[in-house]
């Protein structure tokens, strides 16, 4: 990495900045000729700045290399070739090994910031009147770091591994659309953009949430929220269609539905979740927006809105949601439980209706978010039994899980700790959900730190738990070196610790008359506030390891093997890290993935001789 | 295979045993003192009850399975390859099925029914009004109107009925175990029974805390509230119905200050008067549609503590002038603020 390099390396992105720029510009100027004919200022902070970037965004998309790499073709001419070397990382690249990269890399480093915000909020509480924000100051970044760590939880699993490793698993070359893979990456840095600059005109203190009326009437910060999370979900939408296609028809020969790994069908499963739902968030969204820069009172009571409107609209996506953070987690969970169990995949088909049936059924269970919300009551039962029904095919997972460890002798390499510890932190999840499902119980809990506690349970219990899994198992693959494992399983033990005696003790607090998204709280819970914070920290410091050992391995790890779990799944029978092809020559799959001790078991798969690929065909 | 079916389902019941002893003798609830509270933990215990074998089967599978041979080299030879295609995920599901099913049932459909469809006749009507960030309560057949305070009698079956008049908040009493959200533009009710005597002095649980984010002050949105026996709350209606309707005429000679309330905060920080002369407060509340009022105390620390103001208008929404009459008290320092705004609307009265 020379300074010489350094100018290819920024060239894509320094264009996607004038870009956005030059659209900004236009987009302001047609809000402001609109707004002078209509004889008001020419500026107006909301209207012009929702106008204006709605023409930055096309124009960061064209500058950073939409234009060059795709929209050339679109006037017959020729496209630029892709940029080589490691600049590639910082391009409009369409190797999907690159851009999983490029999605890991960009969600981690939004993790950390946003973990850094958990560690600022937990401060802050050690004390029952605040120990460091003002009112407003807390509100502001208990909202921010709400929704940066929702958008890590909707993309960093399935935007980086996703990519990296479905087309591998399923012996692809590539995804069904590179172009529109890529441009699925290049929608999210304006994300980040938008959300941490919303600080700067005041930020917005309505949660990850935002109901309104009060997101209609907070700071403008709260415009570039929902214009974020209109971006956001358009990338969402657009990865969800490319891994449908990709998974329908790009599988190699033999890859039969039974035989796909079910990571991949967590993916699957995930993604119609994405491609159904995600548009109902947009639409929240805009509503809000329009609400705001355009008076339409879609939710003012006044003149005639609703305000409960908009948790319907919102919780019809935000439901699902959570399966599209969950669902991949458990793949990946199920993934390595088998690997280094070194046994088949307990209950195979078991394991995907469940996870199909939680396609199915998270449609209809939104309206338990609103039990207290003052819905009719005749609307309580329904939603009750959708709920509690939904605990079926999750129970699936369960069964397939202990059915894999069961009689095993268990590898307990970092990858296994963590999905060993994933059981466990998704039990307390699941379990506890049952008590916010049940509706007279949820009456009490309901907005209390037990749902803090549930949440954060089944989201860094069930996901976040397992992307670190998915991160040590994969690593190896991914870069061709080996991380430290005594780091790997310190990392482990803190971060489990660490994360058990902090969210533990706050189902005791939602019992106690602590409620979420406060600023002060009672002096009686000061004590066991104190607690949770300590262990906070030390959760919080559990990543430092994480971070050390990621730098170390990457630049001076040992050099791993192709296949040093041996395990049986294609992306282990390629080169560490892959060729850019994936393959040498195709791969034909010919058993199943995880039929480990199977007497005269065929190989998962084989590789044609090269060159002999095209009579296979044939 | 057997024997390690034995020792798992032994663990398990060790582990159960133990953990319904737990739930049996340690409970999460501080003291409930409403008859849908006492349901809503009855339901809670049942729950409890239900999951601890729950919780403990897939610890004890997973702690045996970790126990039984775990190694950190790898295992040279496969496991046994079981497929999981016989009876196991039958029976899997009928047992989960069933589980289901029963949370379905009781406490569900049954608490519902307990909790909303119950015809326990109303004894007393209290109108709830939400506000960014207070909480005001009318007692229409009692002619009383109360801010940041909720006198409620032992035994009575009180409806409340919710509404907010600006962004959501949810009416949450800690204690009562019930909430249900103020919207605006409609009315939403809860209907309960106070079980047993206490106030937010001794028991911080007793307050109506705000439960859904409703902006800057959200987690400072409380009031205190107090339980009393039933003829004890009637006195204390009595006499505050009787305190609200006598207004004295303000003298000729009486020294007036003139206050503005403008965008939640007043024009004023700081008021000097003389002793012993009468004081007219004209407070001129300028913002539409927001309840504001201007009251005296003795210290913030009074205010705060739920003591009765020195003096005071009732709350009202602008825009309106109030007038305050009263006589100024001995030299010293004293505390005003607005009631509905006790974060913002603050301010000292000095007297000479």
């Amino acid at each position: 990495m020379t300074v010489a390099g350094a100018w290819p390396a920024a060239r894509p992105i320094l264009k996607g900045f004038v870009g956005a720029a030059i659209g900004f510009g236009v987009g302001a100027g047609i809000a402001a000729i609109g707004r002078t004919l209509a004889g008001d200022d020419a500026w107006s902070l909301e209207l012009s700045f929702s106008v204006g970037y709605v023409f930055a965004l096309i124009g960061w998309l064209a500058g950073v290399g939409v234009w060059e790499r795709w929209g050339l073709e679109w006037i017959g001419r020729e496209t630029r070739p892709a940029t080589e070397g490691w600049q590639r990382f910082f391009a409009f690249t369409t190797d999907h090994k690159v851009i999983g990269v490029q999605y890991l890399v960009t969600f981690l480093l939004l993790f950390l910031v946003s973990g850094l915000f958990a560690m600022l909020i937990r401060a802050h509480l050690l004390e029952p009147e605040g120990a460091i924000f003002g009112d407003d100051g807390y509100n502001r970044v208990m909202s921010l770091h709400g929704i940066i760590m929702i958008a890590v939880a909707v993309a960093a699993i399935i935007g980086g591994f996703g990519n990296y490793f479905v087309p591998i698993m399923i012996g692809a070359d590539d995804m069904a659309f590179p172009r529109v893979n890529a441009l699925s990456f290049w929608l999210i840095p304006p994300v980040a953009v938008l959300l941490l600059s919303s600080q700067a005109v005041g930020g917005w203190d309505s949660g990850w949430t935002a109901y309104p009326p009060l997101s209609v009437t907070n700071a403008s910060g709260q415009v570039f929220f929902t214009l974020a999370i209109i971006t956001f979900g358009l990338s969402s939408i657009l990865g969800g269609l490319n891994f449908l296609v990709t998974v329908i028809l790009m599988r190699a020969p033999g890859m039969s539905w039974g035989r796909l790994p079910i990571f991949v069908w967590a993916m699957f499963a995930a993604s119609i979740l994405a491609l159904t739902f995600t548009q109902f968030f947009a639409a929240a969204m805009l509503m809000v927006t329009l609400d705001r820069v355009a008076d339409m009172s879609f939710f003012n009571a006044e003149r005639g809105g609703a305000p409960l409107l908009y948790q319907h609209v919102f919780w019809f996506y935000s439901h699902p949601a959570v399966y599209i953070f969950v669902l991949p987690g458990l793949g990946i969970t199920l993934e390595i439980l088998a690997h280094f169990s070194r046994k088949p995949l307990f209950a195979y088909r078991w394991a995907v209706a469940g996870l199909l049936g939680i396609v199915g059924l998270s449609a209809v269970v939104w309206a338990h978010h609103m039990f207290i919300a003052g819905i009719s009551e005749d609307l309580l039962v329904p939603f009750l039994v959708t709920t509690e029904i939904i605990s079926i095919p999750t129970g699936f997972v369960f069964l397939s899980a202990l059915g894999t460890i069961w009689m095993a002798r268990l590898w307990l390499r970092t990858p296994m700790l963590f999905a060993l510890g994933v059981i466990f932190n998704f039990l307390i999840g699941g379990i506890t959900g049952i008590f916010l499902a049940d509706v007279p119980t949820d009456i009490t809990l309901s907005d209390t730190y037990f749902v803090v506690a549930h949440f954060h349970y089944t989201i860094i219990g069930g996901e976040i738990f397992a992307l670190f899994a998915a991160i040590y198992y994969w690593f190896p693959k991914m870069t061709g070196r080996m991380y430290n494992e005594t780091l790997g399983k310190l990392h482990f033990w803190l971060m489990f610790i660490g994360f058990n005696a902090t969210f533990i003790p706050m189902f005791w607090l939602g019992l106690n008359g602590m409620n979420r998204r406060i600023a002060s709280y009672t002096p009686d819970l000061q004590d066991v506030n104190v607690l949770v914070s300590v262990m906070g920290f030390t959760m919080g410091a559990s990543f430092l390891i994480f971070v050390a050992n990621m730098i170390w391995a990457f630049a001076r790890g040992p050099k791993a093997a192709d296949d040093p779990w041996r395990a049986r799944t294609l992306e282990w029978q390629t080169s560490s890290p892959p060729i850019e092809e994936n393959f040498p020559s195709p791969p034909i799959v010919t058993g199943g993935p995880y039929d480990y001790g199977v007497p005269d078991a065929p190989k998962h798969g084989v590789f044609a001789p090269a060159g002999a690929s095209d009579e296979e065909g044939s | 295979m057997r024997r390690d079916l034995a020792v798992v389902g032994v663990l398990w019941a060790l582990l159960t045993i133990v953990g319904e002893l737990l739930a049996v003798f340690v409970d999460p609830f501080p003291l409930t003192r409403s008859d849908k509270g006492e349901d809503i933990e009855g339901a809670f215990l049942v729950l409890v009850y239900m999951a601890v074998p729950v919780f403990t089967f897939v610890i004890a599978v997973l702690v045996y399975s970790v126990l039984r041979s775990s190694t950190t080299e790898f295992p040279e030879e496969d496991g046994p390859p079981i497929q999981g295609r016989g009876a196991a995920p039958v029976a899997w599901l009928a047992v989960t099925s069933g589980l289901a099913l029963m949370t379905i049932i009781y406490p569900g459909i049954v608490g519902i029914n307990e909790l909303f469809f119950d015809d326990d006749e109303t004894e007393l009507v209290v109108e709830v009004e939400a506000v960014q960030w207070a909480w005001i309560f009318d007692y229409p057949e009692q002619d009383v109107s109360t801010v940041n305070d909720l006198v409620l009698p032992l035994d009575r079956n009180v409806t409340f009925e919710i509404t907010s008049t600006d962004v959501l908040h949810s009416f949450w009493v800690p204690s009562f175990l019930m909430k249900i959200d103020a919207v605006p533009g409609k009315t939403t009710e809860i209907t309960l029974r106070p079980t047993s005597v206490g106030s937010f002095a001794t028991d911080p649980l007793m307050r109506v805390q705000c439960a859904e984010l409703c902006g800057l002050a959200h987690s400072k949105m409380t009031a205190r509230v107090s339980v009393m026996e039933a003829d004890e709350f009637d006195l204390w209606a009595a006499e505050k119905a009787s305190v609200s309707t006598s207004e004295p005429t303000p003298a000729a000679d009486s020294q007036q200050i003139d206050i503005v309330g403008k965008d939640i905060l007043f024009d004023l920080d700081a008021i000097t008067v003389e002793s012993g002369r009468q004081v007219l407060v004209a407070f001129d509340n300028q913002d539409e549609a927001v309840p504001h009022n201007w009251a005296l105390y003795e210290s913030r620390d009074d205010a705060e503590g739920g003591e009765e103001a020195i003096a005071g208008s009732p709350i009202e929404a602008g825009p309106l002038i109030q007038q305050i009459v009263f006589e100024a008290p001995e030299p010293g320092t004293f505390f005003f603020r607005c009631d509905v705004h006790p974060t913002t609307m603050i301010g000292e009265f000095t007297v000479q």
